[in-house]
């Protein structure tokens, strides 16, 4: 059984009224667990709407989500459906409870009612994870915008959900942030084996996936491994998304009549660049 | 960012910070009990005495606490302003009998009983803002949250909700250099557009806030959304099955402040009331 399961989910802001947004169409996928994808689409595409549907946060207008098989809509269950699908927002001002850091990260599993000393020990454990063991005892204020993320992330963790969704956590971050947050993420898939879906209008970020969904106006229009998906600058073009900077010059190269083959990282760019003399 | 004493824990170890937190909060209300009862400089002045040997005792610099002073400045020169001037006093001839002095323009006087009680006031209001920021800034949120939850326990026979009374301080306290922060930012923001905050008559300037305020409630309501879906996200559903990392804890410490902070309380009140008529008593309650 997938871990996450979409189903013919349509979201309608407004529904009815003279403003009504229909922010995602009949959009329908799987994730496999361990898996690690990236939602690209441009601003207004409905991607960060559909990470509030992932976890219940919000209902489908119609069709479903279903989480290990429990649909998101069951408010009894809700609680088993949030404990699966951690999710971290883009503001990491707004996902802080409390002006300690330990505190702040052991709000999640206080909420699952664990017993204090599992509780400790599971703060421990993911302040490891984004390397900010040592700040435990501080407070976020003083901290940079990608060491507050990667909090915000560890108060997710925490809660050792199956799936972590990540809408555009990296947004607002200076580009060191970006990495920082970028390299936690794809420690923890190596070290915990997590399922991750990172919601992203960063072309670049997307091609550390391995499979990238693209959706425009609410529709799935990619949903392909990344390397392929991302390779086509054409077809990114057209849903109003860039290529990563690597494929776009491979795809330049190719228009003055240099053949390079599928590129999409920078180093594949160096490699197939090299072979070119 | 601003630095923003109130609301803030000073992140030291100290016998304050580690005391228990029900008991820093119960002893902040007595203490405000003690200041509403003092009634002379004197008492004041040993009041002020403890206090400031807790603040030494919690290592937090004497300085930080003072600037949450700054906060009621304009407050204080007001009311210190118009209780000089409104108070009659005893009466002219007495006044000058007394003190020597009593000058008298239109409606507003001057004379030494007004001097003297605007003093009182003044030094009242510095120690009910002063005192009550030592809590802040020696306990945690989540700790404080847990002590008002857990004194407000009995209303849960009322069905009051007292966790979510509670988280809803906790989260106050914690937005507050947040939206100072966004305060900050709307303000140049205006500013950049030649709106003006330090030009004008008072009416002016408060009206040059609203251009700041409106994007501030607007924000303000926005992020309450953010925060709840994070919160929600998080697993949380109000005090069902919650449980703490770090459990409120009475040690004998506790015990020991409660007494001589119930010492102490006594001695105030007899201060104000003088039961038993002693003459020490109403010497120390004379100034």
């Amino acid at each position: 059984m997938s871990i996450i399961s979409v189903k013919n989910l349509t979201y309608i802001y407004n529904e009815d009224m003279e403003d009504e947004v229909i922010a995602l169409d009949n959009v329908s996928f799987d994730v496999e667990e361990g898996e690690f994808i990236a939602l690209i689409g441009s601003n207004g595409s409905g991607k960060s709407t559909l990470a509030r549907l992932l976890n219940g946060l919000r209902e489908p207008t119609m069709g479903e989500v279903l989480v290990s098989g429990i649909p998101t809509t069951d408010s009894k269950r809700r609680f088993e459906v949030r404990k699966s699908v951690g999710v971290v927002f883009q503001n990491p001002d707004n996902q802080m409870v409390t002006t300690i850091i330990e505190d702040d990260v052991a709000f999640g599993p206080e909420n699952l009612g664990l017993p204090s000393e599992e509780i400790n020990a599971r703060v421990d454990w993911a302040l490891e994870c984004v390397g900010m063991s040592g700040h435990r005892k501080g407070t976020p204020f003083r901290l940079s915008g990608g060491q507050k993320q990667r909090i915000a992330i560890a108060g997710v963790l925490a809660i050792k959900p199956k799936v972590l969704v990540l809408d555009e956590s990296t947004a607002m971050l200076d580009p060191r942030g970006k990495k920082e947050v970028m390299d936690t993420i794809e420690r923890i898939r190596e070290k915990e084996g997590m399922t991750v879906i990172m919601i992203t209008h960063f072309p670049e970020e997307a091609s550390r996936a391995d499979r990238v969904i693209a959706l425009d106006k609410g529709k799935i229009v990619i949903d392909e491994p990344s390397h392929t998906a991302l390779a086509d600058v054409e077809r990114l073009r057209s849903y109003g998304l860039d290529a990563p900077l690597p494929a776009r010059v491979a795809y330049g190269l190719k228009q003055r009549g240099v053949e390079l083959g599928e590129i999409v990282t920078a180093r594949e760019l160096a490699e197939a660049l090299c072979r070119l003399k | 960012m601003k630095d923003i004493s109130f609301g803030q824990v000073y992140p030291v170890q100290s016998p304050v910070h580690r005391m228990d937190a029900r008991t820093k909060l119960i002893i902040t209300i007595a203490y405000v009990v003690m200041l509403f009862f003092a009634s002379s400089f004197i008492v004041f002045g040993i009041i002020a005495f403890a206090l400031l040997l807790v603040i030494f005792a919690s290592r937090v610099p004497l300085l930080k606490v003072l600037r949450s002073i700054r906060f009621i400045i304009f407050l204080l020169i007001f009311t210190f302003i118009i209780t000089v001037l409104l108070n009659k006093g005893m009466g002219a001839e007495a006044e000058i009998a007394t003190y020597g002095y009593y000058l008298s323009f239109g409606p507003f006087t001057i004379c030494g009983t007004g001097l003297l009680n605007a003093g009182k006031l003044s030094t009242r209001l510095i120690l009910i803002v002063v005192g009550p920021t030592m809590l802040t800034l020696t306990t945690t949120p989540m700790e404080l949250t847990e002590a008002i939850a857990y004194l407000l326990a009995p209303l849960k026979l009322l069905r009051v909700p007292v966790h979510e009374f509670a988280m809803i301080m906790s989260l106050a306290l914690r937005l507050i250099p947040t939206i100072m922060e966004e305060t900050d930012k709307i303000m140049n923001a205006q500013k950049a557009r030649g709106a003006s905050f330090d030009h004008g008559n008072i009416f002016k300037r408060a009206a040059a806030l609203i251009p700041v305020l409106v994007p501030l409630f607007v924000n303000s309501l926005k992020r309450s959304e953010d925060i709840s879906d994070a919160m929600e996200s998080r697993c949380y559903r109000g005090a069902k099955g919650r449980t703490k990392m770090k459990k409120l804890r009475y040690r004998v410490s506790d015990i020991f402040a409660y007494i001589v902070v119930a010492v102490f309380l006594f001695f105030i009140l007899l201060t104000a009331y003088n039961w038993w008529n002693w003459a020490w008593v109403s010497m120390i309650t004379f100034v």
